[in-house]
């Protein structure tokens, strides 16, 4: 196929996306093509503000424009419950099914020693520091079902004994091998329900 | 189950071949070097997409070949399926009636041979990785998510190994938590087996060698099967095991081990013993897969009648006549199958049905 080289990068850069394939990017960059140049401009404006303006919110790590993310700013959610969550896209997951009204703590990843990660790179000291100055009742422990995840909930729950009046992991009611990312929301909030103390064997 | 018809191209020194198999005994014989092996071992791949002789597929294809087709008709259960197996540089793709299959491990667990030949018995008496293989392949066909237990272990195993070679410690003992869990359902399942085996295996050994001894396997596995004793244990050999760079215990460690009732350890048998010893256990296997699942896998007996006494030849082929599996014998001698009811004899010269 011919496409004009300008055609062509935007298909390829699309493409790069993820969940995106050669032919979903073809339609994306037609479709981008058909707009007037005010929608095209808005587009590419989005991306790149998107870029300029969101940074890591300085408590939780979430997605800020601030210091501060939303809810970390917002009174009305309860500070006395943390949620524990690998990414900062997993927040928008938990947001979504409602079940949810504390504030929540990204790691940053999880612990895996075959991708070189160990709890020195994720935000585990941020997040005792933060135990001692806003003192919680309770601490959800919500990465994914995956070995990682796990691996990280027991150790999330060993060196933070103590720290908190009550350590849960959210776990139960999750398919197996499920991704957060992809769990549906009443499923997510029975596990939310479900949530069960923490017994490291 | 029984494969109806079976055929094979560029696959070792078979160019092109199609037979039809008789659903009860089928004999191959002819001399040394003319392809009854490489008959029976597309057989043994057709149901466990790997080779009783070697670990490098790519010698399966013809010399020269870019690719090895394998193609039969399997009843099972009532259902009647097409298979097809491609082997190429780039390893084996699978179809069940023309539908690509994408997860070998469901193909895997639908059929199964037993095998007996010269060199599997070879690296199974060699090879503590031999021997738990055939007990994994066997534990992931018999119970329904053995084989998911045995992978979620290997990629526990797979982060702790990197970790003791990183020589990070922070995390070992969450890794050792996660690996002593992953562990305990394969450790009761190995000795649940064993358990089983047992109960079938004495008798069929002295049924078959005609010998008063009773023959036990003994599952040996080489860590506390407590799990809280083996933590504890881990925690000590915390040190040593970084130093080594791998894990020192677990699962895949384990062993296995055929002894006599007098104490007799099967590293001591005569070759003879071991032979007859590993018949008894493979059928021993073939007899629980018939009580706990009614199902009869195929049995491959690859030069195997020779090597036996006249006595225990004898106890054999009237051990055989009784059971209901479809049978493959290989053998220089056609007279070695005559007295089963109506055999199926080939002769096999030079990659040839004749
Ligand atoms: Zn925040």
């Amino acid at each position: 196929m011919n496409i004009p080289p300008s055609l062509e990068r935007l298909v390829q850069e699309l493409a790069r996306l993820p969940g995106i394939g050669q032919k979903t990017a073809q339609r994306l960059a037609f479709s981008i093509l058909r707009h007037d140049e005010a929608r095209a401009q808005a587009l590419s404006d989005a991306v790149l503000q998107v870029k300029e303006k969101i940074r890591f919110c300085e408590r939780c790590s979430g997605f800020a424009e601030e210091a501060l993310c939303q809810i970390c700013q917002d009174p009305r959610r309860d500070e006395r419950v943390i949620c524990v969550v690998e990414q900062p896209s997993d927040i928008y997951v938990i947001e979504r099914s409602g079940a949810f009204r504390g504030r929540y703590h990204v790691l940053m990843g999880v612990i895996s020693p075959l991708d070189g990660v160990g709890p020195e790179q994720l935000k585990i000291r941020e997040l005792a520091r933060r135990l001692e100055n806003e003192p919680a009742q309770e601490l959800i422990i919500a990465t994914n079902p995956s070995l990682q995840g796990e691996a990280t909930a027991l150790h999330l729950s060993r060196v933070l004994e103590g720290k908190a009046e009550k350590i849960t992991r959210l776990a139960r009611g999750m398919p197996v091998g499920a991704n957060l990312e992809f769990t549906d929301d009443v499923t997510l909030s029975q596990a939310f329900s479900g949530r069960q103390d923490f017994v490291s064997s | 189950m029984v494969i109806r018809d079976f055929s094979v191209t560029n696959f070792r020194n078979y160019k092109q071949l199609h037979i039809e198999f008789s659903d009860k005994v089928n004999v191959f014989f002819g001399n040394n070097g003319q392809g009854k092996s490489n008959l029976v071992e597309g057989i043994y791949f057709l149901n466990h997409l790997n080779s009783f002789r070697t670990h490098r597929i790519k010698k399966l294809i013809e010399f020269g070949e870019p690719i090895s087709q394998i193609k039969a008709t399997i009843d099972k259960d009532g259902t009647s399926f097409a298979a097809r197996i491609e082997i190429s540089g780039r390893g084996r793709k699978v179809w069940l009636n023309d539908t690509p299959i994408r997860k070998l491990s469901e193909y895997i667990t639908s059929f199964y041979a037993i095998v007996f030949n010269p060199d599997s018995l070879h690296y199974y008496r060699h090879f503590t990785g031999e021997r738990r293989g055939f007990f994994n392949r066997f534990l992931s066909f018999f119970d329904g998510i053995y084989l998911h237990e045995i992978r979620e272990f290997r990629a526990v195993h797979a982060q702790k190994n990197r970790l003791l070679k990183s020589g990070e410690k922070s995390s070992i003992l969450d890794w050792n938590i996660l690996f002593v869990d992953r562990s305990c359902g394969i450790v009761t399942k190995r000795r649940e087996m064993v358990e089983r085996i047992n109960l079938i295996l004495p008798e069929l050994y002295a049924r078959i060698s005609g010998r008063e001894a009773k023959l036990l396997l003994e599952y040996r596995p080489s860590f506390p099967e407590d799990s809280d004793t083996w933590l504890k244990l881990l925690e000590k050999s915390v040190e040593q095991e970084f130093k080594a760079g791998h894990a020192q215990h677990g699962p895949h460690r384990d062993d296995f081990c055929l002894l006599l009732e007098d104490g007799k350890r099967d590293e001591f048998f005569s070759q003879g013993e071991y032979r007859i010893s590993l018949l008894a256990l493979k059928l021993a296997i073939n007899v629980l897969m018939a009580e706990r699942m009614q199902f009869h896998p195929v049995l491959i007996l690859d030069d195997l009648f020779s090597e036996l006494d006249a006595t225990v030849r004898a106890n054999l082929r009237q051990y055989l006549f009784q059971v209901p599996n479809q049978i493959f014998i290989t053998s220089t001698e056609p007279g070695d199958a005559h007295d089963f009811p109506d055999p199926r004899i080939m002769e096999i010269r030079a990659g040839q049905i004749t």
